[in-house]
């Protein structure tokens, strides 16, 4: 093998062979790149982009100084898609942290899979709801 | 608009920085004092913010904008007498007209290179899970937490890994200084120019280093056609900010040595030190690049030749000046990693080999997979096809730095049992891996060019 490496070189130079396998590479990936940038543009064009974290916007505006609010959901907050709303909620209402499952804040939001669920748990929790927002979402605050 | 000052201001002060750390006698292409000035620039914004939250306890924008304003007054006031005119040869229209195309192709690819990560960007313009989930959730909370921002050390925060370095966050929170909100484009713009910097750190950087314009232009082509590397750059992650940092001490390093110019190993120094304070694994591969580096000095004819004992002491002071924030981070700050639970503590033999096993296996996997476009195998067989220079002097830092990265990395991923070792290996490995593609690229493409008559040349 190091015989055949040290031969090689007379004939074609290993940097235009080096160079060549490059070229090749960068060819079929810019053909790849090509095929998938337009497609994606016009995938985004059609479908906009959509923030699961919107669901929060606005009730930052509510909390005021508040630096930690507890959250409530029924859904399972280990599976991708929640874990991934109740992040973005997490961002969208920074600088307050967000406590899951812990109702004792003087602040909770009640984020269910349906209304009847949410209602139950404010009530079995002691809290009064304060706001509702278009997508659903509960901001209750403990009763005092 | 107002923001796109921070990136002027940033830029003018690694610009002047530069210029008074290298003086007069040191000579460097302009492409490449462009794109390390950035990078400079970038790091020393985010340790001005930083400075606010260690003396005021907050986020103070007057001291932070007069901070950067008295530094930038300081150092053009320092540096005004440092640049040569041959350094500008790019403004020397006469010279370009002669050089013809060649002379423009690089920047060409350049600017094809920052539109396709544009494009990239805003498919998803508040970036990657990661992104809202830590680097942009801490960079709010430093920007609205006002005297609350240690917030984001509370245990509570756990998904957002509290004990990760702050430098990213703080490059956003000094854009969003400018645009007096938490606007997303901050974010979004600092990982297109971080992610086009490191492409142009390449491409100048081999210019530089080999004398010719081929292997750059090859080595940007190949990174910015990979798609991969595309979506992972403007994810807005700091793994783009690490690669750049690799890059940036192993290309000085370089320098340095082929220059016989010690005043390059400061420099080395300084981006080790930035890379400190980019993300835990950037804290890693510091602390090994600056061993690595620092032995190779050490035992190196060079050093007790041209280069001169005290070359080591340049490094380290470098090296020691830009780690102080990541010092005082992690003496004051940062909080213990909640996401770790020693394999020790409940080892036995079968979970043990179970996880060197998907290790392995999975290393292999994702060097192999079909998203890296061949690139790693075509980095392999060109490592084997120059193995003689490539292994050679200055250049043993680089597969040293690889292999004991990638020891450390494996054995962390073995240790470290509190999360599904598949899980983890397939949402943390590929971002590792990109974060040292750059250099890696660098490495070979320098192996290959490297122009032996010339290895004597001043930097």
């Amino acid at each position: 093998m190091m015989k055949l490496l040290k031969v090689f070189p007379r004939y074609i130079g290993l940097k235009s062979v080096f160079s060549a396998i490059i070229i090749i590479a960068i060819i079929i990936n810019a053909i790849e790149l090509f095929k998938k940038t337009p497609k994606n543009i016009a995938q985004r064009n059609n479908l906009p982009f959509y923030f699961l974290g919107m669901k929060f916007a606005g009730l930052d505006k509510i909390l005021g100084g508040v630096t930690r609010i507890g959250y409530y959901t029924d859904r399972d907050l280990s599976k991708n898609s929640e874990a991934a709303q109740f992040s973005q909620a997490q961002y969208i209402l920074a600088p307050a942290i967000l406590d899951p499952y812990n109702l004792n804040h003087a602040f909770t939001l009640f984020d269910c899979s349906s209304q009847e669920k949410c209602q139950e748990k404010i009530r079995a929790s002691n809290a009064i709801p304060l706001k509702k927002n278009q997508f659903g979402v509960i901001l209750a605050g403990k009763k005092p | 608009m107002t923001y796109s000052l921070s990136y002027i201001i940033s830029f003018l002060i690694g610009f002047f920085l530069l210029a008074v750390i290298l003086r007069r006698e040191t000579s460097m292409l302009l492409s490449t004092r462009l794109f390390l000035s950035m990078g400079l620039g970038l790091g020393i914004s985010a340790y001005i913010v930083f400075c606010s939250f260690l003396f005021l306890d907050r986020l103070d924008n007057l001291f932070v904008i007069a901070g950067h304003f008295i530094l930038l007054a300081l150092l053009v006031f320092i540096g005004r007498q440092s640049f040569r005119k041959e350094d500008f040869s790019l403004m020397n229209f006469r010279k370009l007209k002669s050089a013809g195309i060649r002379r423009v192709i690089p920047w060409i690819v350049l600017a094809a290179s920052g539109l396709t990560l544009y494009l990239h960007a805003g498919l998803y313009p508040l970036g990657g899970w990661d992104a809202w989930s830590c680097w942009n959730l801490k960079a709010k909370f430093l920007f609205l937490g006002g005297a609350d921002w240690k917030n984001i050390l509370d245990p509570a925060l756990w998904r957002s890994s509290p004990h990760y370095p702050l430098l990213l966050p703080l490059v956003n929170v000094w854009g969003w200084i400018w645009a007096q909100d938490t606007a997303p484009i901050i974010p979004l713009i600092n990982s297109v120019l971080f992610s086009l910097i490191t492409v142009g750190l390449l491409l100048s950087g081999l210019k530089m280093v080999t004398g010719r314009n081929t292997p750059g232009i090859l080595g940007a082509c190949f990174l910015i056609t990979l798609p991969f590397f595309n979506t992972l750059a403007t994810s807005q992650y700091a793994d783009i900010v690490v690669a750049y940092f690799v890059l940036a001490a192993l290309l000085c390093f370089v320098i340095a040595w082929r220059g016989e110019n010690k005043i390059f190993l400061f420099l080395t120094g300084l981006f080790l030190g930035f890379l400190s304070f980019s993300k835990s694994e950037g804290t890693i591969a510091a602390l090994i690049l600056a061993a690595i580096m620092t032995v190779t000095l050490l035992v190196s004819r060079k050093t007790k030749g041209s280069l001169g004992l005290n070359s080591v002491l340049y490094f380290l002071s470098g090296l020691l000046i830009a780690s102080l924030p990541t010092i005082i981070f992690q003496l004051l700050y940062a909080p213990p990693n909640q996401t770790f639970t020693s394999i020790f503590s409940g080892l036995t033999e079968r979970v043990g080999l179970y996880r060197l096993k998907a290790i392995a296996l999975f290393f292999l996997a994702e060097l192999t997979s079909a998203k890296w476009g061949g690139i790693w195998i075509i980095l392999l067989a060109g490592m084997i096809l120059s193995v003689k220079k490539s292994l050679r002097q200055e250049k043993i830092v680089f597969p040293a730095f690889f292999a004991l990265y990638g020891l450390t990395v494996a054995f962390y991923y073995w240790l470290n049992t509190y999360f599904e070792i598949l899980w983890w290996l397939s949402v943390s490995l590929n971002r590792i891996l990109f974060s040292l593609l750059p250099a890696a690229l660098f490495w070979i493409l320098y192996s290959f060019w490297e122009d032996n008559n010339k290895e004597g040349r001043k930097a």
